[in-house]
């Protein structure tokens, strides 16, 4: 005779707890949102969560170094733009005073709107934004022109105490791999061999002190062509500008397909989760009925009392 | 020839035989919640016949013994599965507590690396500006603290076993003790051979929370029983037993000592001292463990980044001209609990952060575009880039988890079973003993009705030949 087991409570006990623990994991997961709030719930979604992050913490990264460094070109660029508008009226007042009609007491007076141009031109170069001089390559500390006045063996001038070369150029990551730099030093752009607009804008004062109008003609052709070369350098800046809008857009994309990406990794859809919690405790419901339905009646229920 | 006296005389033996029939019965029902009872059975058998000329005739009913029904070989599967079972939770219990540091993918040492690099880029488009130096500091902190709250968590995890080993061997050793008691109590009141019923019960009992403990493999002999551990190490032989000891060894982690003095740390299998060691020595300790790991990963990065800064120039002049070269950012690192030391150089200053790679020019961020490739260069010891080392790290530590739980809810389930399978075997059943308790009752009148007859048949002998 084949001998059944007589105590059952502790199977329907334990049937009980496994359909109570699938339920708490159900309501863990509709409160968090999250299918995996630890580890070990899905090992490898939690590694590669925590590499995604680190992704979209950089992207998030590359999109402010583009926001600060777009206000850095933009600023730069303004000034540029104002150095431009300074440098045209100093042509026109050199092309002026270049002809023979004009007297040597206008070039006298021309000679310091000239000179009136070239504070302002050098205030422009000696530009700073956040504390530092944006010009000044990056030795960025000091202004980077510093006027020399005329001594009686040599004429007024300006230094370039900033610095030149690869070192004077800083570059920003801002996207994977991708750097762009993010100045020009000055002595590029206002005293390069290429184009000199300071020493241009000195000559033409000096020219015009000495009421040389011949001198004040190669002057203000020299400007000229400086300033040529001043607009295609500053084209950087508008194009960098651009380009970084772009890569903005691109980074933008990113993060909307990180942050989806990450939700599939770790995260339960709210339908779902909802679903999972009514499945759980109908399952709970069905196992506590069950177990209430069967009582442990055994033969002396059923014998007539002794 | 069988006479009136020979019939009552065996009808008091049934009388006697149902009563202790009964009294089984009984203990049964008495026992029936009683956790590790086996079910009494009594074991009648007939009375050896009479001969008498050519007759044969019974002589009643024997009861030989109470019989505890039970199932030594099941017990011996039982006592595995507890075995296995307490380890896996044990481990279980451990790494559910070193889980949590690495739970929050959005804080902890992941996020830290992250904010760190992340502060040096920021810093790269205005590498004088001071608040952003600052920021740098800040988040250099940031890190430092993620370190030492998950280095923190994995010594509490690897601490909290130590003192349950310690806590573990004494239940081992008061366990060996009793039973090692019982054993001489068996010995002495039962015969050799016989059922020792309520004591083999207790003996059990005993055996199977022992296996909870330790990994044990139980033999029986001619001397009695034997208990030993898996490396061979005797906790009880018969009557003695053998205590465990424990010695702090390196590091203050408890080492198991048997009897003879042999450390028998390492060979401990099973149960939840098994368990326990396994995860404090191998698990989170050991030259392979998770917290070897994260000393490794915090080591690495603190070197390297104090290299690379040292080959830049920070903001402090130099005589003769020039900036100096960077000094440390982080407190170099001793090899010895280097996540849980990992900190800021406290000498920091945001102008020792070495940004340029012109010892002339202050604003130039060469080096910082060095620092930040720190993180995509291969630590030394890794063998992968530091964000990677975390993550791999993250799933280590899930992976065991997971497969600690999926071994809990396994032993669980076959400890059921057997469970299951032993009730069947040895459990008391209502009915079955309700059904045997009209069986000796009827059986017990019946008997009494004997006697009643052989009684009333005596009188009428006895009045034979009286004249009324």
């Amino acid at each position: 005779m084949t001998r059944v087991n007589p105590d059952y409570s502790a199977d329907l006990l334990s049937a009980i707890w496994k359909v109570d623990s699938q339920q708490q994991t159900a309501l863990l997961q509709l409160a968090s949102g999250k299918r995996v709030n630890q580890p070990s719930d899905d090992p490898a979604a939690a590694s590669e969560m925590v590499q995604s992050l680190a992704v979209s913490a950089d992207t998030d990264q590359y999109r402010q170094n583009i926001s600060s460094v777009t206000s850095l070109l933009n600023t730069a660029d303004s000034a540029l733009s104002s150095v431009v508008t300074e440098v045209n009226q100093a042509i026109t007042l050199g092309t002026e005073a270049a002809t023979s009609t004009v007297s040597a007491a206008q070039r006298e007076q021309l000679a310091q709107s000239v000179q009136g141009v070239l504070n302002n031109v050098l205030q422009l170069a000696n530009t700073s934004f956040h504390g530092s001089y944006i010009f000044a390559g990056t030795a960025a500390d000091t202004p980077p022109f510093v006027p020399v006045p005329a001594t009686a063996t040599s004429p007024a001038s300006i230094n370039y105490v900033g610095n030149a070369g690869p070192t004077a150029v800083n570059s920003v990551e801002v996207a994977a791999g991708n750097s762009v730099p993010i100045n020009i030093p000055g002595s590029d752009l206002f005293q390069s061999s290429s184009g000199d607009i300071l020493g241009s804008l000195q000559n033409i004062v000096t020219a015009l002190q000495n009421n040389s109008p011949t001198d004040v003609g190669t002057a203000t052709t020299a400007l000229t062509s400086a300033l040529q070369y001043l607009s295609a350098r500053r084209e950087f800046y508008g194009s960098t500008v651009s380009q970084l809008s772009s890569t903005d857009s691109y980074l933008q994309q990113e993060q909307v397909t990180l942050t989806s990406d990450q939700t599939n990794l770790v995260g339960i859809d709210v339908a779902q989760a909802s679903m999972n919690v009514s499945q759980a405790q109908l399952a709970e419901n069905s196992a506590l009925a069950a177990a209430g339905k069967v009582l442990q009646t055994s033969l002396l229920s059923y014998l007539p009392p002794t | 020839m069988p006479g009136l006296t020979t019939s009552l005389w065996i009808a008091s033996q049934a009388l006697m035989v149902q009563q202790a029939a009964v009294n089984a019965t009984s203990n049964n029902i008495a026992n029936v919640n009683t956790p590790g009872y086996s079910r009494e059975v009594v074991v009648l058998s007939e009375a050896a016949p009479s001969q008498d000329g050519g007759l044969t005739y019974g002589n009643g009913v024997n009861l030989d013994q109470f019989e505890s029904v039970r199932d030594q070989v099941l017990n011996l599967r039982i006592q595995d599965a507890t075995q296995q079972q307490a380890g896996a939770q044990a481990q279980l219990t451990a790494l559910q507590q070193v889980q949590v540091t690495f739970s929050d993918a959005t804080q902890g040492i992941g996020a830290g690396i992250s904010g760190f690099l992340n502060s040096l880029s920021s810093l790269s488009q205005d590498p004088a500006d001071t608040a952003l130096r600052q920021g740098v500091l800040t988040a250099a902190g940031t890190l430092a603290n993620s370190f030492h709250q998950a280095a923190a968590q994995l010594s509490g995890a690897q601490t909290s076993a130590n003192l349950q080993v310690t806590q573990t061997v004494n239940q081992v050793n008061s366990l060996a003790t009793q039973i090692a008691q019982l054993n001489a109590q068996i010995a002495s009141v039962t015969p050799a051979g016989s059922d020792p019923g309520a004591l083999g019960d207790q003996k059990a009992a005993l055996v199977k929370q022992l296996s909870g403990l330790i990994g044990v493999t139980e033999i029986q002999n001619a001397q009695g029983d034997t208990l030993v551990t898996a490396q061979g190490s005797p906790l009880v032989v018969g009557n003695e037993s053998y205590a465990l000891s424990t010695q702090t060894g390196s590091g203050g982690m408890q080492q198991v000592v048997d009897s003879q003095g042999a450390n028998i740390t390492a060979s401990i299998t099973g149960g939840t001292l098994g368990g326990l060691i396994q995860a404090r020595d191998q698990i989170i300790g050991g030259s392979n463990g998770l917290s070897a790991q994260l000393n490794s990963l915090a080591g690495d990065l603190a070197t390297a980044f104090n290299s690379q800064n040292s080959q830049g120039f920070d903001l402090t002049p130099q005589t003769g001209g020039g900036y100096s070269p960077g000094g440390n950012i982080f407190v170099p690192p001793t090899g010895s609990n280097d996540a849980a030391n990992f900190a800021v150089d406290p000498s920091l200053t945001t102008d020792g952060i070495a940004a340029s790679a012109d010892s002339t020019a202050s604003g130039n961020n060469g080096n910082l575009a060095s620092l930040i490739a720190i993180g995509d260069q291969k630590q030394a010891t890794s063998g992968l880039t530091p964000t990677d080392t975390y993550a791999n790290l993250v799933y280590q530590v899930g992976t065991a988890a997971s497969q600690a739980q999926a071994e809990v809810t396994a032993g669980d389930a076959s400890l059921q079973q057997l469970n299951d399978m032993q009730s069947t075997e040895s459990g008391v059943s209502i009915d079955e003993e309700t059904t045997n308790l009209m069986r000796y009752q009827q059986a017990y009148q019946a008997a009494a009705r004997v006697v009643t007859t052989v009684d009333s048949m005596t009188q009428t002998l006895l009045s034979m030949g009286v004249t009324t």
